[in-house]
């Protein structure tokens, strides 16, 4: 059997998954803490035998994050935290710790410092952080401490990997690893902002119309393949006069 | 397949953006309107090729796999409770908060519901009411032969009495704080109620304990910022545009597929 149209169908499959990762990009283009996904294709290739040179089929092996920071957005309260660097705020699930770049905190009624998700915030000593009720003016600073005046009331934790990339999505802009967490290096936090998505319109707009023209063009290939085919038959089974 | 609810999803998100702004608009010029925002959640990941995974039999790892997400959604509406700006009504019984705090306002049905607008006017018994004439607790009434009245940043009401030279006080404001304030409940006309979010209201003299100040004569406008706001029509705007972009796009794609076969 013709391996053409069987590497042309892999690819076709690789595009409509690019799709699909391009699609939910677009779809979280404002959601906080968000960062764009990108899938890494490759070629996997088959001996041909001898006559063939070697079959490359497209293999879309796996997808990283884009961990470039989103833009930052200014929005004046008091819990909108956003980190700038390569840092991650903990989280604690239910399911275990969880990180996430997306600080847009509130205050549960224990007066704890939680997710919209409602999940807790952790400290620096990986406890929750309780917020008085009589806080007046509260000041988070870059390093994540939180202040009332000279009271000093707690410490956001940021943390660090070494790897950001074994991170694993979960949903809910959270990430799970079983990488251990390391110290802040270069990570500030900005109290007033929040990260927002980073990722760019342009180019997934660009991203899409590029897998539309290839998803034609493969169709069209496939098509040319099977008229190859059928004109051969007819040719090759025309009845002699 | 996937695509299509994914770029539905993104749709209703961007959707429902429109709509919390487009109320924030509607309501700039409110007295004690505090801005909304709708925040999203990126959805549940299907593991295509799970991270760890083993690619050939010399160990090697997949040190990342493929994750395909599906879609957002909006998971909370939160309101900023930033202090809107502060106008002068010269209305002796206008009052903006200062600071933390609500004012308690008796519901027809007896329950307490809390408000930061405080254009308050006087009932026919003389009694200090909001604009839809309910009660503001604790109650406080005015004498029919008062010559003004004054309300101090503390909360307290003093009314001047023709032929007596010694104000006298008819009664103290007092207000209400949340833990958290952005979880409370709004039930419409500016007002709020309490929620199991919000904790309960932690009643306090004005001026102590982190509560706010009263100010007479002024009002408290909305927080909303047109110019952000519009900003972020733009954005939703556009962020919209591109989810439909994406819908025709992956119909196009299947539509080639389609005729191929």
């Amino acid at each position: 059997m013709d391996n053409s149209v069987y590497v042309t169908l892999s690819r076709q499959m690789a595009l409509f998954r690019d799709l699909e990762v391009t699609a939910n990009n677009i779809a979280n283009v404002n959601t906080i803490g968000y960062q764009g996904e990108r899938l890494i294709f490759d070629d996997y290739l088959v001996d041909g035998g001898k006559v063939e040179p070697k079959l490359a089929f497209a293999d879309d092996p796996m997808s990283y994050r884009d961990t470039r920071g989103g833009r930052v957005e200014k929005t004046g309260n008091t819990f909108d935290l956003a980190i700038s660097g390569p840092g991650y705020f903990s989280i604690e699930t239910p399911l275990g710790t969880r990180y996430t770049k997306a600080g847009n905190f509130q205050l549960n009624n224990d007066g704890e410092l939680v997710t919209i998700d409602g999940y807790r915030v952790l400290g620096d000593g990986g406890g929750s952080i309780q917020i008085p009720r009589d806080a007046r003016n509260l000041i988070i600073n870059g390093a994540g401490q939180i202040a009332d005046g000279n009271n000093t009331l707690g410490q956001v934790g940021i943390v660090e990997f070494a790897n950001e990339q074994t991170l694993e999505r979960v949903g809910d802009t959270m990430f799970k690893t079983d990488e251990a967490p390391l110290g802040p290096t270069t990570s500030k936090i900005m109290q007033g902002f929040l990260e927002q998505s980073n990722v760019s319109g342009v180019q997934e707009m660009v991203r899409l119309l590029h897998l539309q023209r290839s998803t034609g063009s493969t169709a069209k290939f496939i098509e040319v393949m099977y008229d190859l085919q059928r004109k051969t038959s007819e040719t090759y089974t025309k009845p002699t006069a | 397949m996937r695509t299509l609810n994914i770029a539905a999803t993104g749709l209703s998100a961007q959707q429902t953006n429109v709509d919390v702004i487009s109320h924030n608009l509607a309501n700039m010029t409110t007295t004690g309107y505090k801005q909304q925002r709708a925040e999203f959640d990126d959805l549940i990941y299907q593991d295509l090729r799970r991270t760890g995974t083993l690619t050939t039999n010399q160990n090697n790892i997949l040190p990342v796999g493929v994750q395909i997400g599906l879609g957002v959604n909006t998971a909370a509406i939160s309101r900023n409770t930033e202090q809107g700006t502060v106008q002068a009504t010269e209305n002796p019984l206008d009052i903006a908060v200062q600071g933390r705090g609500y004012f308690q306002v008796l519901l027809p049905d007896g329950s307490l519901s809390y408000t930061r607008d405080g254009t308050f006017k006087l009932s026919p018994e003389g009694i200090l009411v909001t604009r839809e004439g309910y009660q503001v607790e604790p109650a406080i009434t005015v004498p029919q032969d008062a010559l003004s009245v004054s309300i101090s940043p503390i909360g307290a009401v003093e009314v001047m009495i023709q032929g007596q030279p010694q104000a006298q006080e008819v009664g103290r404001l007092e207000l209400a704080t949340f833990i958290n304030p952005n979880g409370l409940q709004a039930i419409g006309n500016n007002l709020f109620i309490e929620s199991t979010a919000s904790g309960p209201p932690i009643l306090g003299v004005p001026g102590e304990q982190g509560v706010g100040t009263m100010l007479q004569g002024y009002l408290e406008n909305s927080n909303v910022n047109p110019v952000e706001e519009i900003t972020q029509l733009i954005v939703a705007q556009r962020a919209y545009e591109m989810n439909t972009k994406v819908l025709t796009a992956a119909d196009e794609m299947l539509q080639s597929l389609n005729q191929s076969v």
